[in-house]
């Protein structure tokens, strides 16, 4: 059965971008919590981390706002955040203008678009992209791993990974790396909510 | 001069308490393991897992001194004149409690006085060895006054989804340099030092 992973980096106080984010600042006043794997900063072993999450996903689903942020110039151009890795958008509404085929736009929220992920992935994994799907997702039972990134910073704000549960969640720890930039956890999702 | 530093069991969405001030699914790592230790609150003998009361233990020889708030403090009920750890306590409080004042063999100084005064108390009680704090707001207040050296965490499989954060409210980002990560499946150990 196709994975549904959840890979998001994450400062220690569990936000994935900074408070004001914006287009144009896309970690707004926050760091950038991508330099582990991306960018001149990035060691050898953080790239091949990123090349093994861009070989192993065959699907992703993401929220609007991830969406209306990073599409198109000055962001991913022509593709999504993993070029022509087809992309389900949770929407509310289609938009007016059209957008490369790489997207697909889904009206009838996260779990049919995670069913429409899992039949492109195929044998590969569906990647959540952005804290919206993923604390959509998660109480839903829809997502089988949890990989963090913890970067060592604290924001004291931005968009937190994790919402509100009515209920607590198990996991259980299948991996560990620490690297300079960033220790890298890995979890699978015991308990799942029915 | 010695450190500041704090510990906690944290949940991976970054409780270190439910919403009842419960601490049983956070300390629940305490009591996995092959072979058993014992550690010592109040009068009471408690066994744990050998990991953890080792853990312990190792925290109590580090540490000098513990501060703490008035709310933790009540909350463990004084843990029964003798922390686990067994180290001497400052407590941050507005009205130290009379049953505790001038008592014999009391490891408790109250403060009245803030979180900055606290410290300074703290480490003249320590002398080489290093402050611990264990309360989330004095957690936060030495945060936000640079008074914070090392912060441990102890981070537990496990998304509360709500409950007390130990983190909470930071005013500007605040860098960390990660000094060590260990740990089993049941819990990963996380040492970090705050950059200032």
């Amino acid at each position: 059965m196709t994975l549904v992973i959840c890979d998001m980096s994450v400062s220690l106080d569990g936000f994935v971008v900074g408070p004001n984010d914006s287009r144009e600042r896309p970690w707004g006043d926050g760091v950038n919590l991508h330099a582990w794997m991306l960018g001149g900063a990035a060691d050898e072993e953080g790239r091949a981390m990123l090349q093994d999450y861009i070989d192993g996903v065959g699907a992703i689903v993401m929220g609007r706002t991830s969406f209306d942020k990073n599409e198109g110039d000055g962001g991913w151009g022509e593709g999504g955040p993993l070029g022509a890795t087809p992309c389900f958008v949770v929407t509310h509404n289609k938009p007016a203008t059209s957008y490369p085929p790489v997207y697909t736009f889904v009206t009838d929220g996260v779990a049919s678009a995670i069913k429409q992920a899992r039949h492109v992935a195929g044998s590969k994994v569906v990647g959540l992209h952005g804290a919206t799907v993923m604390q959509q997702a998660l109480p839903l039972g829809l997502v089988d791993e949890i990989r963090v990134h913890v970067i060592p910073v604290l924001l004291g704000g931005g968009t937190p990974l994790f919402g509100a549960l009515a209920s607590a969640i198990t996991l259980e720890r299948t991996a560990v790396q620490a690297t300079a930039g960033a220790t890298h956890l890995g979890f699978r999702v015991v308990n799942r909510p029915t | 001069m010695s450190k500041v530093t704090t510990g906690f069991s944290m949940s991976l969405d970054g409780f270190v308490a439910d919403e009842n001030d419960g601490v049983d699914r956070v300390f629940k790592w305490y009591g996995i393991g092959d072979t058993t230790g014992e550690v010592q609150i109040g009068d009471a003998t408690w066994t744990i897992a050998e990991e953890a009361a080792e853990y312990i233990q190792e925290a109590g020889r580090a540490a000098g001194v513990l501060v703490t708030a008035r709310r933790t403090f009540d909350l463990a009920k004084a843990w029964g004149g003798r922390h686990p750890m067994d180290v001497p306590m400052v407590v941050l409080t507005h009205t130290p409690p009379e049953e505790w004042i001038n008592r014999e063999g009391s490891p408790f100084t109250f403060v009245t006085d803030g979180v900055p005064s606290a410290i300074a108390k703290a480490r003249e009680i320590a002398g080489e060895k290093d402050v611990a704090v264990g309360a989330p707001s004095v957690v936060k207040e030495c945060l936000r006054l640079g008074l914070l050296d090392e912060i441990h965490i102890d981070l537990v499989p496990v998304l509360l989804g709500k409950g007390v954060r130990l983190f909470d409210g930071i005013a500007t980002p605040l860098e960390l340099l990660v000094t060590a990560a260990s740990g089993s499946r049941h819990v990963t150990h996380l040492t970090y030092r705050v950059v200032k």
